[in-house]
């Protein structure tokens, strides 16, 4: 999408192919005239579903009987008139209205284009923007809900709360700057310091969602690791049956890996098992390998399966690797009973299907501790770019922060303030940087 | 010279400190320049404070130095007494301030003017200004003197139909015992530009021997006085006269108080908008209403002048009720008044009418500068005038137009926010008004600007030289500093550059450590300290102004209608269509024009 023009588009908003119903959007300035030329009735009430039949301008051949919605702007969607018809599923209806529109001289959406015209209609910002972006593409229930929090405006309420504070700061600061010392009375560091404290731990907050934003949208990688035939694989099945919910089953990038998504309490987890790197060779040899320590580095946990010692064996690899991100697991227990005196071991027969249950409890419990989960419809950060923002604007509070310490003077302190709150400013997409809007529209579908 | 040769004559009318700026860049770029003015006596009298700088004024006098001006030159000489003020806040916001010795400063200035070839002064008052084909041909005078010109300069301060307050008396002037300019406000008026009302006060002028002197505190200048002008001679050995402190009292405030309904400001009689910034006392009280004092300042008007002006106790009471709130303040209980103080309302033209280089955007050669513009100050009127003078001059010139842009100069800031912003009050100069701060500050102003007046041809060779010679001294302390490494008592030996960044650490500390760095100039020791200081944070700064740069010079057709944008919103599409700005980086600054409207526009304008 390179240039914003107003005029009329058009797309079919539902997926191609076979459906009961498929949905047509049109938005442009002014959309009154289409109705009498595309439908049987001169005018539509707004905002109320219409049967309608629908004809060709051109000949008056019937095409479909439909419901269709008339929106005026600038109470719609895009801030522009806007029509939405549902008209019976199936390729070949869809395509017939849309060549009809095409006729009629209305252009063919851009993926993404009306969400675009939302935007620079003011009806949403940037952080809805991308919420909606990524509503479409959510693949668990807690995606969903974040990303619906913040489509309702959640983080950007958050934000210019945030920045609302800082202004206040600021203009405290910049009032002293102006006058002289006889002039006006000052407020102490103390005073400035408190409230800087403020600013910093509410951007802690928000910064602490971007794990669990991360989490709810990225996943979490689990990776089996651990000797030729210790019940790897063995143990990579009996963990998919156990979770029925699996999302996809994705052969690896390489034929050496295969993964498994799977929804555990709303999280999405990636399985990976990484047998395939050396069933063939020497374990020891093979872990040196690139592709392994990638996978490794990669992964939020480590499963590490023996058959013998796990703890043991996995001391003498020395990975540098913290020891909350392992779970170790003995495998290829039948037949016995075993109690771990380990926190992170766990006993494991595949065979038997035991201590299964346990380790994925276990499992759920390490993620959702390691993801400061909270409760998602106050509004995360989702997207790289404001995860990005928001840990630089972190580092700019800490920084202003230990200057004020230091009895750096105010200008500069009025300074940085003011970065930040440039930096906040970008997250809710008061920026008029044309790259950075074209980027985040561009990763829209057709008819969003 | 042939004054009446139409193409190459600028005529400026007005003779204070706009107009001084405006005539003196004119003629020192070779351009005919007749200063019509209605007494020639009073060119650079300063009507209201005597002083000079203070808080982000004195950056723009180093900026007016900068630009090969006049202003610091003459405060420089006219001096008594040079103090920076704000030291406790950092260097970007220190305000270089004197005072001056007000008679000396428009005899000096008088003497420059005369001294200037190009410069023809005459007496009279312009009342008309004839407009051919949207260009500027002539100024008419009230005798019916016919001057043809290129350009015109209207620096009119408070004279566009003046109106004196005092109490509830009121009468025509355009500053105490001077008439005020008719003709000019309805010429303008006539050829269709926006007009408002604006209002600023005085205070009273005291004798100095009606003053107990030994109930006033003394306060005096630095110890080691910096100049304005670069071009000053060093060292700098300026008079240091004292000034006295005294602070009103809660009995001086309920004189006032009492006394609020005889106020024209209060009675609604004045109906311009007075500013919030240097408020009447009047004001002061009624807004801060648990200060129970505040400081005055008591300020000679000339070296040993018997007139004293009463900073901080600006108003338009009747002079008995100043004077009976004043005689509650011990030091001033037997006080007389030479004048009482009083409050003036006057027209300004709406300034957004007008192009960065302060030349109005329908007719060419017309110039406004000063506080017809809606501005306050001997300061940002002297800004003013001096690029109005520019443009002038380069109009007649046919060079490219000149302008300064908010991210290099205060004298930018000013400039564009009087152009894209509504004035509500009369626009004062503030640091906080520059987003580019730690870049802005008073002892680069030459640095940032020295080398664009000479481009102009405004600086002179002995000022570039000057500039140069700073700069090379400049790179060899940094290139001293550079190799040195010093032990400040630690025990340990630091790199100098590092030592420097410690705040309180200076280079005099360091002068005992690094030999050689004694033998230079304070000024420019203290330019290479700050800029190591500040390394950091103004790189932060700079990055930003890349950010806004990538949009800020795209200009905007002058004839788009941006009523039929139907895209943007309909306060933007307005106010858009009102001001009309140059670029879409003035667009960005007009309240109610969201960032999402500029991004429309810069869409549409691919």
């Amino acid at each position: 999408m390179v240039n914003y023009v107003n005029d009329t588009i058009a797309a079919l908003a539902t997926p191609y192919g076979v459906g009961a119903i498929a949905v047509i959007r049109i938005s442009g300035e002014d959309l009154k005239p289409l109705i009498p030329q595309l439908t049987d009735k001169s005018k539509l009430t707004p905002r109320y579903a219409t049967l309608v039949t629908l004809k060709s301008p051109a000949s008056g051949i019937k095409i479909d009987q439909s419901i269709i919605t008339f929106f005026p702007g600038p109470d719609s969607y895009t801030g522009e008139d806007l029509i939405e018809i549902s008209c019976h599923g199936g390729e070949y209806i869809s395509r017939s209205i849309l060549s009809e529109l095409i006729a009629l001289g209305v252009r063919s959406a851009n993926p993404g284009e009306f969400s675009y015209r939302a935007f620079m209609n003011g009806k949403i910002d940037l952080v809805q923007a991308e919420a909606i972006s990524s509503l479409t593409q959510a693949r668990t229930g807690s995606d969903v809900g974040a990303n619906l929090g913040n489509l309702t405006g959640k983080l950007s309420d958050r934000i210019n709360q945030l920045r609302a504070g800082l202004l206040n700061i600021l203009s405290i600061i910049e009032h002293e700057l102006d006058f002289q010392e006889d002039e006006i009375s000052f407020t102490d560091r103390d005073m400035i310091m408190e409230r800087l404290s403020s600013v910093e731990s509410s951007l802690s907050d928000i910064a602490c969602t971007a794990a669990f934003g991360k989490t709810i949208t990225n996943g979490v990688r689990l990776v089996l690791l651990g000797r030729p035939n210790t019940g790897k694989s063995s143990l990579f099945n009996t963990i998919l049956g156990h979770e029925r919910a699996i999302v996809s089953n994705v052969p690896g990038t390489t034929r050496d890996t295969l993964e498994s998504w799977f929804d555990l309490g709303g999280i999405p987890v990636c399985l990976v098992d990484t047998a395939g790197y050396w069933e063939s060779g020497d374990f020891l040899e093979n872990l040196g390998i690139t592709k392994t320590i990638m996978e490794v580095k990669k992964s939020d946990f480590i499963l590490f399966v023996d058959d013998v010692d796990p703890v043991n064996l996995f001391s003498k690899l020395n990975l540098t690797l913290s020891h909350d991100r392992v779970i170790f697991i003995k495998s290829k227990v039948d037949g016995q009973t075993m109690i771990s005196d380990e926190e992170s071991l766990f006993y494991t027969s595949s065979k038997n299907d035991t201590g299964i249950r346990k380790l994925i409890t276990y499992i759920s419990t390490a993620i959702h501790d390691s993801i400061h989960e909270i409760n998602y419809g106050d509004g995360l950060l989702m997207t790289q770019r404001q995860r990005a923002l928001i840990i630089s604007s972190k580092g700019l509070i800490n920084n202003i922060i230990s200057e004020v310490k230091n009895q750096t003077e105010m200008d500069i302190i009025a300074s940085l303030l003011h970065s930040l709150s440039n930096n906040l400013d970008e997250v809710v997409g008061n920026i008029t940087n044309k790259e950075i809007v074209k980027n985040i529209f561009t990763k829209f579908c057709v008819g969003k | 010279m042939n004054p009446l040769s139409k193409k190459q004559t600028v005529v400026i009318c007005g003779g204070g400190h706009a107009g001084i700026e405006a005539s003196l860049a004119v003629a020192r770029l070779g351009i005919n320049t007749i200063l019509v003015t209605l007494d020639a006596n009073a060119i650079g009298r300063m009507s209201c404070n005597p002083a000079i700088g203070g808080l982000a004024k004195g950056h723009l006098v180093k900026e007016i130095d900068a630009l090969g001006g006049q202003m610091g030159v003459e405060a420089d000489k006219a001096g008594i007494q040079f103090k920076m003020l704000n030291k406790s806040k950092g260097r970007a916001v220190w305000g270089p301030r004197a005072q001056m010795d007000k008679v000396n400063y428009a005899r000096n200035i008088r003497k420059t003017i005369l001294l200037e070839n190009n410069i023809r002064i005459v007496q009279g008052e312009a009342v008309d200004i004839k407009v051919d084909n949207q260009c500027v041909s002539a100024v008419i005078l009230k005798d019916g003197t016919h001057i043809p010109c290129r350009a015109v300069i209207i620096p009119s301060g408070t004279f566009l139909d003046g109106k004196i307050h005092i109490g509830n008396k009121n009468f025509p002037a355009g500053r105490f015992g001077e008439k005020p300019s008719i003709g000019l406000t309805q010429s303008l008026k006539g050829l269709g530009f926006k007009f408002g009302r604006l209002k600023t006060g005085t205070p009273p002028r005291i004798l100095s021997n009606s003053i107990d002197y030994s109930l006033a505190e003394l306060s005096d200048g630095d110890k080691l006085p910096t100049p304005f002008s670069t071009r000053t001679p060093r060292p700098f050995k300026p008079k240091n006269l004292g000034c006295h402190i005294v602070n009103t009292n809660s009995d001086c405030h309920d004189i006032l108080y009492n006394s609020l309904s005889l106020s024209p400001m209060y009675s609604g009689i004045i109906k311009g908008v007075g500013p919030r910034y240097c408020p009447s006392v009047e004001d002061k009280i009624v807004r801060f209403k648990d200060r129970k004092s505040h400081q005055l300042f008591l300020e000679p008007e000339w070296e040993g002048s018997k007139q004293i002006y009463v900073n901080g106790f600006s108003t338009s009471m009747p002079e008995e009720v100043q004077k009976e709130s004043l005689r509650m303040i011990p030091a001033l209980r037997n006080v007389e008044f030479i004048r009482p103080g009083y409050a003036i309302e006057y027209d300004y033209f709406i300034p957004s009418q007008l192009k960065s280089t302060l030349e109005s955007k329908e007719i060419t050669g017309l110039f406004l500068a000063g506080q017809i513009n809606g501005t306050s100050g001997y300061e940002e009127a002297a800004a003013q005038g001096l690029i109005a003078g520019i443009n002038a001059a380069l109009l007649c010139l046919q060079k490219n137009s000149f302008s300064l842009t908010r991210f290099e100069s205060y004298i930018g800031v000013l400039i564009d926010d009087i152009v894209t912003k509504d004035i509500d009050e009369p626009y004062r100069m503030f640091t906080s008004r520059a987003e580019f701060r730690l870049s802005l500050r008073p002892d680069n102003a030459d640095i940032r600007l020295t080398q664009q007046g000479r481009n102009i041809g405004l600086v002179t060779d002995a000022h570039f030289d000057i500039f140069q010679t700073r700069l090379k001294n400049m790179q060899k302390i940094e290139a001293t500093l550079e190799k040195a490494s010093i032990d400040l008592g630690t025990g340990i030996k630091k790199p100098a550059i590092k030592v420097l960044k410690q705040p309180l650490v200076t280079t005099s500390e360091l002068a005992t450590h690094v030999p050689g760095l004694n033998t230079f100039l304070p000024d420019d020791l203290f330019t290479v300290e700050t800029d190591i200081k500040y390394t950091g944070y103004v790189d932060r700064e700079q990055k930003r102004i890349e950010q806004i740069n990538k949009i800020e010079n795209i200009s905007l057709p002058v004839d788009i209608d941006y009523l039929l944008l139907q895209t943007l919103s309909m306060e933007a599409r307005e106010k858009l269509q009102r001001i009309r700005p140059e670029t879409l980086g003035q667009a960005s600054r007009i309240a109610g024009v969201s960032p999402s409207d500029i991004l429309n526009l810069n869409i549409m304008l691919k």
